[in-house]
């Protein structure tokens, strides 16, 4: 039953993290490791000091930490890679961060272990440590194409611990296998120069990156047309053939592989803003979608697109719901349906009725 | 004979003025509200949930307990009434919301505005506490998620309830445990017994919207007119829904 554990792993280690985080953290030093999405970061090289001082460390080792992050290639696959997250977050952020996780991202999983402020410091210390000097510099010299450098800087600042291109990378912001149908070049550079313009509170942290970095991370971000992933591809293909008889948890994965979440949140509660959209210029909350329409209606949206009426006539064109006819199967569709009635709330089988009514 | 008949007068009037001061809570310039929420469709089978961890803890089943219904008058347990309109206060009320066999205990309460909640592990094992503030039926956002390992000083912990609404309590270990705690803005407030019987006494006269509130059912309100001395009987019917 291999699979089952896989199609549950982010889930389980992560329960059975946090069960052990306080009970055994010795024992799961050494086995934890393994498995899980491939994340760069200090591979092939030797470990560090750095690397030493933290798995090492009293705190790290008493809370648990790699019971879900991985450092220097072990630990677990529920949170990020920690070794170059200071290269993404600020000290600052990183602080914040580890004094009340869900003030910054709603419903994260990582729970407030309530860090007294020299244990904050002491962490946020080792984390600054972690992390490599990336010379980007290095990076732009090259004489490659643009979008050759775009996807060096993807690899440098780990964009994976996140973003999931192919069968790499986290589930954490939204897949980017396919961004490249989903977004013009324009909405990626504006993205990049300042998430937090466009989504308030998102958790993109702005890089503020160098325009050359940027303009080249779009070009690369804009080749992403799944299509291009073969390799990717039969790997998905390959899980949801084995798991066939879960047909939600494998639509999970293809409704993250297509980036529905982007728009729609994970769970299809709705997210990104969406410019002159009727009613209300917000992507739609599509979780209770297929509990409230057919199996083909969703698949008919799904494969010929949806244009959003426009709240303003003259304004401007919002974003559609691409149609992914001719690169996404029948069976793909059908999954995705399946993914949305599971997040469906359920309809209500009994009701109030008015008092001496 | 006519000092029989008075004297039966007597008694009558002896008996029922003191039932009528009952009725009315036994206070002056107030009344009252108590009626029972009662299932006129077949009543749901309880759903069993089978333990997966900790069962050594947590017991083997459990109980879902979305439906407690009463087998002998269909009662229904866990509905909370409120009574909208009744002025503001917050008050220095404090509630608490043990983990017990991995369960909730209680499962449903309602509190002030500005209460002390302390939530508390009995288990011997690692609960997280992740409450959500309900806002929708697709809008929760998170309000707190702490870790409580086993007899550990962080298995105790106290947190205040600033806001009126719904708290949805969720262990993501032990994904059946359930528990809300419904925050008002005033004191007038009842929860169904196992009868599904509420009651709320001592409300000054006047119109209030009375606010009914179930897990599995939803919302409901309902206007209402409150009299001096006198106890208002609203019994609410659950009918299948189509």
């Amino acid at each position: 039953m291999w699979w089952k554990w896989a199609s549950n792993r982010e889930r389980v280690t992560f329960r059975f993290g946090i069960l052990l985080a306080f009970a055994a953290p010795a024992i799961l030093l050494g086995s934890c490791s393994g498995g899980g999405p491939v994340v760069t970061g200090g591979a092939g090289d030797e470990i560090t000091p750095a690397q030493k001082r933290f798995v090492g460390s009293a705190i790290v080792r008493d809370r648990g930490c790699v019971t879900c992050h991985e450092v220097a290639g072990g630990g677990g696959s529920v949170g990020p890679n920690l070794d170059q997250v200071a290269n993404r977050r600020s000290p600052e952020w990183l602080r914040l961060w580890l004094r009340d996780p869900n003030a910054l991202k709603d419903g994260t999983k990582m729970p407030n272990f309530q860090f007294s402020d020299p244990e904050l410091d002491e962490l946020v210390g080792y984390l600054r440590e972690l992390k490599r000097d990336l010379n980007t510099p290095a990076i732009m010299s090259r004489s490659n194409t643009s979008e050759e450098k775009g996807r060096m800087l993807f690899d440098a600042y780990d964009c994976s611990a996140c973003h999931r291109v192919g069968a790499a990378g986290r589930f954490i912001g939204p897949n980017l296998t396919w961004v490249g149908k989903r977004r013009p070049k324009p909405w990626e550079n504006r993205w990049l120069e300042d998430p937090s313009a466009m989504k308030a509170r998102t958790f993109m942290p702005n890089f503020k990156l160098p325009q050359g970095e940027r303009l080249a991370l779009v070009e690369y971000l804009h080749g992403l047309q799944g299509q291009r992933n073969g390799e990717a591809k039969r790997w998905e293909d390959n899980t949801a053939f084995f798991l066939d008889s879960r047909p939600r948890e494998v639509g999970a994965m293809v409704y993250r592989r297509f980036g529905c979440d982007g728009c729609h949140g994970e769970r299809g509660e709705g997210g990104y803003a969406n410019v002159n959209a009727a009613p209300d210029e917000k992507m739609p909350v599509i979780a209770a979608a297929a509990r409230d329409n057919s199996r083909d209606v969703i698949k008919g949206i799904l494969f010929f697109g949806r244009k959003p009426t426009l709240l303003d006539p003259a304004g401007p064109e919002p974003l559609p719901c691409p149609a992914w006819k001719g690169h996404m199967t029948d069976r793909e569709a059908d999954l995705i349906y399946e993914y949305l009635l599971s997040v469906s709330p359920p309809k209500k089988k009994f009701r109030f009725k008015k008092s001496g009514g | 004979m006519k000092v029989k008949v008075r004297y039966a007068l007597l008694l009558i009037a002896l008996t029922v003025v003191p039932a009528a001061w009952n009725v009315s809570g036994a206070q002056d310039g107030v009344g009252a509200i108590e009626g029972s929420v009662i299932f006129k469709v077949e009543v749901p089978e309880a759903e069993r949930i089978k333990v997966t961890r900790n069962a050594d803890v947590c017991g083997a089943h459990k109980v879902s307990q979305e439906f407690v219904v009463s087998r002998d008058n269909h009662g229904l347990k866990n509905v909370v009434v409120m009574l909208g309109g009744a002025g503001g206060s917050s008050g220095e009320a404090v509630v608490t919301l043990d983990q017990q066999g991995c369960t909730y205990v209680p499962h449903v309460q309602v509190t002030t505005k500005g209460a002390t909640l302390i939530v508390t592990n009995s288990d011997a094992t690692f609960h997280n506490v992740h409450a959500y503030h309900v806002q929708s039926e697709f809008k929760k956002p998170t309000l707190f998620n702490v870790a409580q390992p086993a007899g550990s000083e962080a298995a105790k912990q106290t947190f205040v309830l600033d806001n009126t609404g719904v708290v949805e309590f969720n262990c993501d270990v032990h994904e059946w445990m359930q528990a809300y705690v419904i925050v008002h803005d005033n004191t007038f407030f009842s929860v169904t017994d196992e009868n599904g019987h509420y009651s709320i006494a001592g409300i000054p006269p006047g119109e209030y919207t009375l606010k009914i509130w179930h897990e599995g059912l939803g919302e409901f309100e309902q206007p209402v007119t409150v009299s001096v001395g006198e106890t208002l009987t609203l019994d609410f019917p659950i009918e299948g829904n189509e």
